[in-house]
């Protein structure tokens, strides 16, 4: 499922964003997946144009990163492993 | 952690290489882009999904002569299209010098209002280049290129502003992402729906039109909503002014 779920991840980044969004959040809540914060770079790699990190903040990276580690605790907590 | 910590270095060289990472990772995707593209346009203009309950009411052989009928009217819609686009394309072209390009990646990809053509530095684009729709408008700016790609920042992606005017008023035109835009205009200056919105650091071209003025803000002044009167993700092609 995991695997599953990365490749829609990617797939939506040439497709569609939500795609990907949906395919991340569903990722956090279900694993503790570091394959989100892949995601997160490569939506900023790909569609961010580069520049001074002020005018163009990497959203999606920090996204990511603040999702994979907020969502922890609550995996920790509630998920059955 | 690691990857965390990975993430951030990946990151890090790459703003410290000015974006070498990042164009390296884009023209490996481009392939990925055009192909993923155009299954997706292949996929929903043939009408599959919309008649599919219809077709699976008929006959088989009524069902194979109707997708092949389909198929057959959506690749002639499809073609005219891109012919339509290109003809007013063409006059543009006549006005300006530029080159037409075609897009190759979907408008829904990206979430900072961000789009690729198939067009860069070989083929004498460079950045700041103004990206114009067949229709006319003015509808972002290259801000990236690569050697035969580049990356286009549309003009009402989120964060961005550019002073316009709607009709003689001075505006200060707010993004939203979506292809809309917003703005606020003193009570008083008349301003109704569908009236163009142009900019004169574009040389006047118009950016969008009025889609809806709202009087009820409060104060002093109105909001003002601002659209593109067309449908981007339709566009097969754009043309880009040197």
């Amino acid at each position: 499922m995991r695997p599953v779920l990365f490749l829609i991840g990617i797939i939506g980044l040439f497709i569609s964003i939500w795609l990907t969004l949906v395919a991340a959040i569903i990722l956090v809540v279900r694993y503790p997946a570091w394959e989100v914060l892949i995601l997160g770079l490569l939506v900023d790699f790909l569609w961010l144009p580069s520049g001074l990190p002020l005018s163009h903040l990497p959203l999606a990276t920090l996204a990511a990163i603040m999702v994979v580690w907020a969502f922890e605790p609550l995996r920790s907590e509630f998920l059955i492993r | 952690m690691a990857v965390t910590a990975l993430v951030v270095v990946i990151f890090i060289l790459d703003l410290v290489t000015g974006g070498i990472i990042r164009r390296n990772v884009r023209s490996l995707a481009i392939p990925v882009i055009r192909i993923s593209t155009g299954m997706w346009t292949t996929v929903f203009a043939n009408g599959f999904f919309s008649s599919r309950a219809t077709l699976q009411k008929t006959i088989q052989s009524q069902r194979e002569e109707i997708a092949r009928l389909q198929e057959a009217a959506a690749t002639y819609n499809l073609m005219k299209q891109e012919n339509d686009q290109l003809r007013t394309l063409v006059a543009i072209a006549e006005r300006s010098p530029g080159i037409t390009a075609p897009i190759i990646s979907s408008f829904t990809s990206s979430p900072y209002g961000t789009f690729m053509i198939g067009a860069g530095t070989a083929d004498g684009i460079g950045t700041g280049n103004l990206v114009i729709s067949p229709g006319g408008f003015a509808i972002g700016r290259v801000s990236e290129q690569g050697e035969h790609s580049s990356l286009i920042t549309q003009l009402f992606a989120p964060g961005t502003s550019i002073d316009a005017l709607i009709g003689s008023a001075p505006v200060v035109v707010e993004g939203s992402g979506g292809q809309n835009a917003k703005t606020r205009i003193a009570h008083g200056i008349t301003v109704k729906e569908g009236d163009p919105v142009t900019a004169p650091a574009l040389r006047g071209r118009e950016i969008g039109i009025v889609a809806k003025v709202d009087e009820t803000a409060g104060g002093a002044y109105s909001n003002v909503y601002i659209g593109l009167p067309i449908n981007l993700t339709g566009l097969q092609f754009v043309y880009v002014e040197k």
